[in-house]
């Protein structure tokens, strides 16, 4: 009996003993680029980071991928409006974007070819919200509120939102996203992000003007309620890059987990320049 | 609608049938072929008038049926491993023929192939009609006046492999039972679906995974049928093997392309398993001890005049009661194993009607226990943590089998099948003390299961001479639990928290489909079958409508070889969410549905099938298949980790497109003292899915460029079989970052370039094997099976990794079943 579990015990290690042998690679030459990041705000001076790509053996820490002293040119309709300055990390021009216009990031550094980035700013966007502390009582008998978030779409546009909804608890000082629980068809088909954030498009209420309805539950509303309703409205580019990085952020690198191809708008590099119109209300 | 397309499907094939006048009286010879030793029914065994160069090929219940002219015809019937045997008589009305053919050996082959024993006449014959020719140098269309002649025909038509060229699907592979159960296999386990993926267009995830991928097509689109029942999980093990008991089986038959129109739901592949119906004269099984699994098989009769069988395969591993039960302790317990179990019964109402029931269950269980004690304030708390993973399968099926008119064959099914997973996870606490018991338990349990309830009836019907048509309907309907999270938590008692999370009902798909196909034999040497598959699936308000073309041909030249073709179009209303690379436990069954709509298939494929010297038999087939909608996991997602919120699966996937092509070569040897085969395959699969890859094309995880493989056994002598399998391939293709940078938000992401951007290293493998017969008395026979699995250990690698815990990153490859070896000790009575 014990030689024959001694025998079973070697062959069962042998089946399941995974070997993991140190490899080289066997990868092409890797051509380090220049990546240029930045999110153009129409509340915010243009400000962009610019780095390099690494390959992926390189034993490297953060500060490794920064370049600080790289030109920065940023053109708006095709116009030069001056260079961005290196300033704690990021290149910034003390200007800020406008809705519905066109703008080139170029940067060269060293040996690098030039990195063009192209981007176009979003339409202006305004919002109405508003907050009724009472619509009704839930099943335990505590009153439900309800906020109103109204937008209006820009037509023929192919528009994508983020909306993300804070609320303020007294108790505990600090800001929480409010969970979305919503029958609209927005919410159903598209994701919610890991910062609370949901991200749509406007494809079921495209040149209209949408209203949404989110309830608030007692806790919320003790004391002074307080919320703040942020949307941003960006392009489908802009869009399917920050649904990749959430993604990527939240499955990380493991094996079987599909790989995040990260999508870029940059020229001759890697990155990503996005345009956003915010429209931010806070309700007390 | 849908009643509409059906009567225009009709009125077109009446209008083609009725064009074909008849120019001489044919009649129709029908009946079943078994084995005269066993009475099981042989499936695939070929029926050949030589006179007119007509052939027919026993369906899975063994019947046959052959229009031929009038006058005396001779009948050959063979079937491979058995004697041939002509049956002379006079044609001249429709005749149900029931024969039987005697077992031979590989050396009674070389001696004489055929049997006279049964012959019930040889007579002189002068034939002559429109399909005659007397040709003296042909055997085959000599009239028969002597035994010597008779021996001359049969070699001939053996040797010219009559069947191979006049089957007319394209794309099928008789698999080799014999030849397979000769094969080296992992651990001393006999493996019927490892073994299939040594054939041409076949191939293997990785080695620990039991996947299987055939032309390019992912695992889920592959049906396999037990006794005409869909199976949804083949794996035992975590993959390491299958359900497939070898020793129960009575056919396998693969198909890859020029699919009968009889079936459908599956883009890629059909592997249609026959289990044995038992032995008519006796009781006689075979009990196998691997060093896996005890293996039981018994089969005969269970009413003296043999018209009732049954045959139960049963299997339960041990490794829990030899390795892990002695290592257990009352504190830690864990175990890992599987039974199946396969029964099937068959009664012969008369000699036209056979009832068939079957069973098989299957079962892994994987669990732990583990119990640890702690004093706090001088008092025993004790934790215990519990593990429960069980999947499996459950499906039964009672089938009608009726021979209405010696034109007309008919059968009848009703199925059920379930497929299951469950994952159980339990954290308690107890804390005694003198005056307070304190208990606490906290269970989680996930589970989701597929179940399919399926209604079908099939019809062969010889129309006349030149068209033989199978038609019918199914209908099935699907139960899907894509995934539940139910928790519980038990104190003192009192149960709380008793919430289910995800969809808490099953939800249901229908799917009706009717198909009829025609058989039509232009000429002697051109047949074609045309037909289509009519469907409607039906899933929640979605409803889809499908008509599925079929076309094949085979154009014979001189009985020499044979030129085969095919269209096929098919659909698939179901999908699978699976990750490819890890255990296959949190594969779930999916409908599909108005977001994520069925996939499809186009396929055509070309090939040659030629009959060589010294019995082999080549073949060479092209392909190319086109994907519309399949589905693809979108980026970032992992499938293992979506356990709560499974009921938003159409959240996580994508549809695209996809091309597959590529050439097989097939040369086999299936008689003699050495058989087996090489094959090879040169294929591309590619896929395109807009959100996936920068909407860029990309390889299939599987694409493989080069596929080859040698099978071989040879017997040394009366007591030993020598056998070895190599196997080269292509690695297959991963995603492997190739640089890093910094994203939006600071964070370091990696840079692929592409999907399935990096090639792994080439997969070798050798396997070798030697069985040792022992005859004793008291048994038929007995013996060794002994086999090394990967002999030279050679580190194939199921994927790479990089490791960045280190001071440096570094890359490795991961690699299974290094050198395992195996031994099993099987007596038959």
């Amino acid at each position: 009996m014990k030689r024959s579990s001694f025998i079973l015990a070697l062959v069962a290690l042998s089946i399941f003993a995974a070997c993991s042998k140190k490899i080289d690679l066997d990868l092409p030459d890797y051509n380090s680029k220049l990546v240029i990041n930045g999110e153009f705000d129409t509340d915010k001076d243009i400000a962009v980071t610019v780095s390099r790509s690494l390959p992926i053996m390189k034993i490297t820490d953060s500060t490794g991928y920064l370049i600080m002293n790289a030109t920065v040119k940023v053109l708006e309709n095709g116009a030069s409006i001056g260079n961005a300055t290196y300033f704690s990390g990021q290149y910034v021009l003390a200007q800020k974007p406008v809705a519905g216009r066109k703008y080139s990031v170029e940067v060269t550094s060293g040996t690098y070819p030039k990195a063009v980035a192209n981007l176009e700013m979003p339409k202006s966007l305004s919002t109405v919200s508003s907050y009724k502390d009472s619509v009704g009582l839930d099943a335990d008998g505590f009153k439900v509120g309800q906020i109103t978030l109204t937008f209006a779409d820009d037509n023929n546009v192919k528009n994508y939102y983020k909306l993300l909804i804070r609320w303020y608890n007294a108790s505990t000082l600090q800001w929480y996203p409010l969970n979305i629980v919503s029958n609209d068809i927005i919410f159903l088909n598209n994701d919610k992000l890991s910062d609370g954030s949901y991200a749509f498009s406007d494809r079921t209420f495209n040149g209209r003007t949408k209203t949404l309805t989110f309830q608030t539950t007692s806790s919320m509303g003790r004391g002074t309620p307080k919320f703040e309703i942020s949307v941003k409205t960006f392009n489908d580019e802009y869009y399917q890059y920050l649904l990749q990085t959430d993604d990527y952020s939240q499955s990380g690198n493991a094996i079987g987990v599909e790989p995040v191809i990260i999508r870029s708008n940059v020229t001759n590099g890697l990155g990503m320049v996005g345009g956003i119109s915010n429209a931010k209300d806070t309700i007390f | 609608m849908f009643l509409k397309l059906t009567k225009k499907l009709l009125l077109v094939f009446l209008l083609i049938t009725s064009m074909n006048s008849i120019k001489a009286q044919h009649f129709t010879i029908s009946g079943f072929i078994t084995d005269s030793q066993t009475g099981e029914v042989l499936i695939g065994a070929y029926v050949f008038c030589p006179q007119t160069g007509m052939g027919s090929v026993t369906n899975n219940y063994g019947y046959y049926a052959l229009s031929i002219p009038n006058g005396t015809k001779n009948i050959m019937y063979m079937n491979e491993g058995f004697f041939a045997k002509i049956d002379t008589t006079l044609i001249h009305m429709n005749k149900h023929v029931d024969v039987s053919l005697n077992q031979m050996t590989d050396e009674d082959f070389q001696i004489n192939p055929f049997d006279t024993s049964n012959q019930t006449k040889i007579e002189v014959e002068e034939i002559a009609n429109e399909d005659d020719t007397v040709n003296t140098d042909d055997p085959v269309k000599v009239s028969i006046k002597n035994k010597p002649a008779v021996n001359e025909l049969i070699k001939y038509v053996l040797k010219r492999n009559f069947k191979m060229i006049d089957r007319i699907e394209n794309g099928y592979i008789e698999v080799p039972g014999i030849q397979i159960s000769r094969m080296p296999s992992l651990g001393g386990e006999i493996d019927v679906s490892r073994a299939i993926k040594h054939l041409p267009g076949v191939q293997p995830s990785t080695e620990m995974t039991n996947g299987m991928y055939v032309r390019g097509g992912s695992q889920d689109q592959n049906l396999v049928l037990i006794d005409g029942v869909p199976i949804y999980n083949m794996n035992h093990a975590f993959g390491l093997y299958s359900i497939f008991n070898s020793e129960s089986i009575n056919s396998i038959n693969l198909t890859k392309s020029g699919f009968s129109s009889k079936h459908g739901g599956r883009l890629s592949a059909i592997t249609d398993v026959v289990m044995k119906e038992g032995n008519k004269s006796g009781i006689h099984g075979i009990y196998l001890n691997s060093l896996l699994a005890f293996t039981l098989n018994l089969d005969g009769p269970l009413s003296r005049d043999g018209r009732t069988t049954f045959s139960i395969a049963a299997r339960r591993s041990h490794w829990d009661i030899f390795f892990l039960r002695p290592f257990s302790s009352d504190s830690n317990k864990s175990s890992i194993a599987f039974y199946d179990v396969n029964l099937k019964v068959s009664h012969k109402i008369n000699d036209r009607n056979k009832l068939v029931f079957s069973i098989l269950s299957n079962r892994d269980r994987l669990f732990s226990i583990n119990k640890t004690t702690d004093v706090v304030n001088n008092n025993r708390v004790l934790y215990e943590n519990g593990t429960d993973v069980r999947w499996g399968n459950f499906a039964g099926s009672a089938k009608l089998n009726k021979v209405i008119n010696e034109k007309l064959f008919s059968s009848t099914t009703f199925s059920y099948s379930q497929y299951k997973a469950q994952f159980g996870f339990s954290f308690g606490s107890s804390f005694d003390s003198a005056n307070v018991t304190d208990y606490s338990k906290l269970e989680f349990k996930y589970f989701n299961f597929i179940r399919d309830y399926m209604l079908k009836v099939d019809y062969d019907y010889v129309l006349d001479r030149k068209h033989t048509l199978m038609f019918g309907a199914n209908f099935s309907l699907k139960q899907f639990m894509p995934g539940t999270t139910a928790t519980k938590y038990n104190r003192n008692g009192v149960i709380s928290n008793d919430t289910f999370y995800g969809l808490s009902k099953s939800v249901n798909s229908k799917e009706t489909a009717l198909y009829l196909e025609d058989e039509y034999k232009i000429n002697k040497d051109l047949k074609i079958t045309f037909g289509g598959r009519l469907v409607s699936y039906i899933y929640k308000s979605d409803n889809f409508l499908f008509f599925e073309p079929r076309v094949s041909f085979n154009k014979k030249f001189d009985n020499r070889y044979a030129i085969k073709g095919s269209y096929t179009l098919m659909n698939q209303s179901i999908h699978l969410l699976a990750d490819n690379i890890n255990a296959n436990l949190t594969d779930r069954w999916v409908p599909a549905t108005g977001l994520s709509k069925p996939e499809r298939s186009h396929q055509v494929s070309l090939g040659i099938s030629k009959p060589l010297e010294n019995d082999l038999e080549f073949s060479l087939e092209g392909y190319y298949k086109y994907y519309n909608r399949i589905l693809e996991l979108k980026e970032g997602v992992d499938i293992n980790s979506g356990l709560l919120s499974s009921s938003e699966w159409e959240n996580k996937v994508l549809s695209g497109t996809g091309k597959n092509y590529g050439l097989e070569a097939f040369l086999h040897k299936r008689r003699g003292n050495t058989t087996g085969w090489i094959s090879y395959t040169l294929s591309w699969a590619k896929r395109n899915t807009p959100g996936v890859n920068r909407d860029q094309d990309y390889y299939f995880q599987f694409d493989r460029r080069h596929y080859v493989n040698l099978v071989a056994q040879t017997k040394l002598d009366e007591k030993y079989t020598a056998s070895i399998n190599v196997v080269f391939s292509t690695g297959n293709v991963q995603s492997v970052p190739i640089g890093k940078y910094l994203d939006i938000n600071g964070n370091v992401i990696y840079d692929y370039s592409e999907k399935n951007n990096y090639r792994l290293n080439n997969t070798f493998r050798i396997d070798v094997g030697i069985t040792k017969i022992r005859y004793k008395e008291w048994a038929a026979e007995s013996g060794y099976r002994f086999s090394i699995y990967n002999i030279l250990a050679r580190n194939n690698p199921a994927y790479v990794y990089i490791d960045n815990s280190g001071k440096k990153p570094q890359a490795y490859q991961r690699a299974f079943l290094l050198f395992i070896p195996g031994v099993t000790y099987y007596i038959k009575f």
